[in-house]
């Protein structure tokens, strides 16, 4: 596996999630508010009609927020799937508390992209919260079954 | 009341002869020892189903796999966060096993969305993963017919924006038939490469 230089701190940029190329797998981290993004990456889509992203949000803040919308440039639409890949209009972060989109349980799902995300590169994802505001992340790209 | 009772005879004749009720002391018996996928007890007994394959043909799915192990999985190619890891998982472990193994092994995936997955585009989705692996398809009478004689649920539709972004939920769960024709163990999602490394050549050996 190569491994490229990190600087662990270029990792954590206010409002921009940046893809620190680092030791495997790559992960995106970044800020918007009381709301901290990390270990953010989307897959390589096997098909052009649908793929997936991930992060987790964590929220520092006293008051609850929800995730309402993502949305992608590279992609037509998104949405928000439960484990069961049932769907889910917003997704709320509780105060203290954090939002875990992962492999196997929630995640964000992209449809019909424009062109084809190649692992390496990144996934422009704006997310819109109803408190704090948009941020667009930079999420890195792996391929399924990287470990 | 003849035609019920008739049904019943045969019923418990198929699960006689599937060795599904009673055949408590089974000549071969199964090892667990080491294995990292989860144990199911009772084990679950090989489907009896023919769909058809990628080629168009009909595939008798103990024929098919008598005497190898056969994992089968129920998912569907717009799925883009639990099958594609198990596929990607299972191909990328499967090239690093011995050819002894690969050939002993047969990855068989049935799509939960006919409408959807012609035979063609099984086949396309597939060889993204491993040009072996088995790809079925068929009307969803014998889709459930298949799927109900296991604990594998029935699939979920869940409407997208539109007709055709629905999506479908589906068991995570891929299930491990060794040579006895049963499932001792099943492999749930967040199953490793790791795992599979270490069982796939345990089970080839039971």
């Amino acid at each position: 596996m190569r491994r490229r230089r990190v600087h662990p701190r270029s990792c954590l940029v206010a409002g921009i999630l940046l893809a620190c190329g680092s030791p495997p797998p790559p992960a995106a981290a970044g800020a918007l508010g009381e709301l901290r993004f990390s270990e953010g990456f989307a897959y390589e889509p096997i098909i052009q009609a649908s793929g997936a992203a991930y992060l987790r949000i964590e929220n520092r803040g006293a008051l609850p927020d929800t995730l309402l919308e993502a949305s992608s440039p590279a992609a037509r639409g998104a949405m928000f799937h439960g484990g069961a890949m049932a769907h889910l209009m917003v997704l709320p972060i509780p105060a203290g508390g954090e939002l875990r989109l992962e492999p196997g349980g929630t995640h964000i799902m992209f449809e019909e992209f424009n062109a084809m995300p190649q692992a390496g590169d990144s996934l422009a994802v704006t997310l819109r919260f109803a408190r704090a505001g948009s941020v667009t992340l930079e999420l890195p790209i792996r391929k399924y079954g990287t470990p | 009341m003849r035609t019920v009772l008739r049904g019943f005879a045969a019923l418990l004749t198929v699960s006689i002869l599937s060795g599904a009720a009673c055949k408590p002391a089974a000549p071969r018996t199964f090892n667990p020892e080491g294995l990292a996928g989860p144990k199911i007890d009772p084990p679950i007994p090989k489907p009896d189903f023919i769909l058809t394959d990628t080629d168009g043909k009909p595939f008798n799915f103990r024929k098919e796999t008598e005497g190898k192990v056969a994992l089968l999985f129920f998912g569907y190619t717009h799925c883009p966060d639990i099958c594609p890891v198990h596929l990607a998982n299972i191909a990328a472990v499967l090239k690093k096993l011995s050819p002894e193994v690969n050939n002993a092994v047969r990855m068989v995936f049935v799509t939960t969305d006919p409408r959807r997955d012609s035979p063609e585009v099984i086949r396309a989705y597939l060889d993204k993963f491993d040009a072996r692996f088995i790809g079925l398809h068929g009307d969803s009478l014998a889709l459930r017919g298949a799927m109900r004689q296991l604990p594998v649920g029935t699939p979920i539709i869940e409407p997208g924006a539109n007709d055709s972004t629905y999506t479908i939920g589906h068991s995570a769960m891929v299930l491990a038939f060794t040579r006895d024709n049963l499932a001792h163990v099943v492999y749930p999602f967040g199953i490793r490469q790791q795992d599979w490394a270490r069982d796939l050549p345990l089970l080839t050996e039971q």
